[in-house]
């Protein structure tokens, strides 16, 4: 891996990587905040969280006990602006880890020194990977920051709660590394970053229907997000799924070396 | 000498198109080769072989003795490289971008600050991000990258693009130094002055073929001169000298293209009452133009 590259793709986004950290945690933590209003004593929405419609938890990705601290933290976890912020922390550098370089011209004055693509693309790989956790990190930032400060979500376990991260960091782990290989494929950035979005908003819909109707729910293991539950991680169970997710980062990671390393650089 | 960029029988197909078709030549050490030919002609597409970019559809291509195919990072460790049409990275200063290129090369970039102050490449300009640079000071700062590693062999494709006239000036020069050196240059161009000022030998690529290889000079040397004659008085018999091509004029002047030996043709005028004379070789530009016809 060359260290110059990785340290000249962060430095690209470090500022929004920051931002985007920052607005993660501060998400988390007014989620959070809104649990005493929505579900503790006399909150408007306990009753309904108690036993959600069937489409409500669906789209929660799954059963949980919702009306506690720990279950209302995985109804964040599928809050669309907490998967968008999540989302634009795997895709800021893999979606124009090379498309974003060819399409500009800079990628020709970074290969043509004697820098090997593998090299170049595991350096953009890391970054990628760094992202992700920073944006995650900023997310568990967020709800220590909330459970020590609320006193209706003090009750959060802190292992629940960096298990219910972890496995939302593997997930986009594993879609950085799709974005990376979707890159490597493409010669236009916004292609690259559409195909990616494309495929992250197609995988969490496939979840909801397969989550929905019995008779789709076969349709489900061919989404990264139905193994990745957060309600089961924070009562200790589905850990073994997120091999799944491992699994998957790893192909489309070998994909991506293997597509890079053949493939002609012309813009 | 030997040759430090070998290139034979390279072809290079994209789908049904052949961009590069049997190209051979080499360049030899210490000498500076201009490699020509219309926009579309193939000569990026032979620079990004010959680079490790583009992988040949078939050939053999050597740079430093290294095979391109098998020993690229060794060939690459030789060269110094400014793309045609390259892009910097927008929320980098220059400086960072020098940096950044430079930590990517095993020489260290020695001539870096000698080259940007030659460029009037200030520490002002090179603070600032370059989505505020111009298309000049763009490619000071790609010039700047080819030559701060001082490699042994330098690529130029269309290098002065963008450039005022002072700094072509001094991109001629320094190219002149890289040379004295005991550097090496493949120029590629479809700018012809450029070819013909730097260069010792050219190589012209018409639809990816490779038409003509030999010395600049020999282009346009063993080609047409451009005649212009003044006598005092008419020729008896009228004008007939050896190797005229196209005369114009009448009495006393006369314009014409000359083709052959000029020692014959001097030896013809002798025999006049010459008051001026004026000989022009013809230049690269109407060489190429000659040989490309409609612009190939």
């Amino acid at each position: 891996m060359n260290g110059a590259v990785l340290r000249a793709s962060l430095g690209a986004v470090a500022r929004t990587l920051a931002i985007v950290s920052l607005g993660t945690g501060a998400f988390f933590f007014l989620i959070l905040l809104s649990f005493p209003s929505f579900i503790g004593e006399g909150g408007i929405a306990a009753e309904f969280f108690r036993e959600p419609p069937r489409y409500i938890e669906a789209f929660l990705g799954g059963s949980a006990s919702f009306v506690e601290p720990s279950g209302w933290l995985v109804v964040g976890m599928t809050h669309p602006v907490i998967l968008a912020l999540q989302t634009s922390g795997a895709l800021m550098i893999a979606a124009g880890s090379v498309a974003a370089e060819l399409e500009r011209g800079s990628l020709e004055l970074v290969l043509t020194r004697p820098v090997r693509r593998s090299s170049f693309l595991a350096a953009k790989m890391t970054a990628s990977l760094v992202a992700v956790t920073v944006v995650h990190l900023g997310g568990l930032a967020g709800v220590l920051v909330a459970r020590a400060t609320i006193a209706e979500v003090g009750a959060i376990d802190v292992t629940d709660a960096l298990l219910a991260i972890l496995g939302s960091m593997v997930l986009f782990w594993a879609f950085a590394a799709v974005g990376t290989l979707v890159s490597a494929v493409s010669s236009l950035r916004g292609r690259a970053v559409g195909a990616g979005v494309g495929i992250i908003v197609a995988s969490f819909f496939l979840n909801f229907l397969s989550n929905l109707f019995e008779g789709l729910r076969w349709l489900g293991y061919a989404s990264p997000f139905h193994y990745f539950r957060a309600g089961d991680l924070v009562e200790g169970r589905g850990l073994a799924d997120l091999w799944v997710l491992v699994g998957l980062g790893v192909a489309a990671a070998f994909l991506a070396f293997r597509r890079f390393a053949r493939r002609d650089l012309t813009s | 000498m030997s040759a430090i960029v070998e290139v034979e029988g390279l072809s290079k197909r994209f789908g049904d198109v052949e961009a590069v078709a049997g190209v051979s030549f080499s360049v030899e050490e210490g000498e500076a080769f201009g490699y020509l030919g219309p926009n579309g002609a193939g000569k990026t597409t032979t620079i990004r072989c010959l680079l490790g970019l583009v992988t040949p559809t078939a050939g053999r291509l050597r740079v430093a003795g290294r095979d391109v195919g098998s020993d690229l990072q060794r060939a690459l460790a030789e060269v110094g490289y400014l793309p045609g049409e390259f892009g910097l990275w927008p929320s980098m200063t220059g400086e960072e971008i020098l940096g950044y290129l430079g930590a990517l090369h095993p020489r260290p970039p020695d001539r870096r600050d000698e080259l940007c102050e030659r460029f009037d490449l200030s520490p002002r300009d090179l603070g600032r991000q370059v989505r505020f640079y111009s298309r000049g000071m763009k490619q000071k700062v790609g010039i700047v990258q080819a030559f701060q590693h001082a490699a042994p062999l330098v690529v130029l494709d269309e290098p002065t693009e963008g450039l005022d006239p002072v700094m072509k000036d001094r991109f001629v020069s320094l190219l002149a130094e890289h040379r004295a050196a005991g550097g090496t240059i493949l120029l590629s161009s479809h700018i012809l002055s450029e070819v013909e000022l730097a260069t010792d030998r050219v190589g012209v690529l018409r639809r990816g073929e490779l038409v003509k290889v030999g010395p600049t000079r020999d282009l346009t040397g063993d080609r047409v001169r451009h005649v212009t004659l003044t006598l005092t008085k008419p020729a008896p018999g009228g004008l007939s000298l050896p190797g005229v091509e196209t005369i114009e004029g009448s009495e006393r002047q006369f314009r014409f293209d000359h083709r052959g030996d000029v020692g014959e043709l001097l030896r013809a005028l002798a025999g006049l009452a010459v008051e001026d004379l004026l000989i022009q070789p013809e230049t690269l530009t109407e060489a190429f133009f000659d040989i490309y016809g409609d612009g190939g």
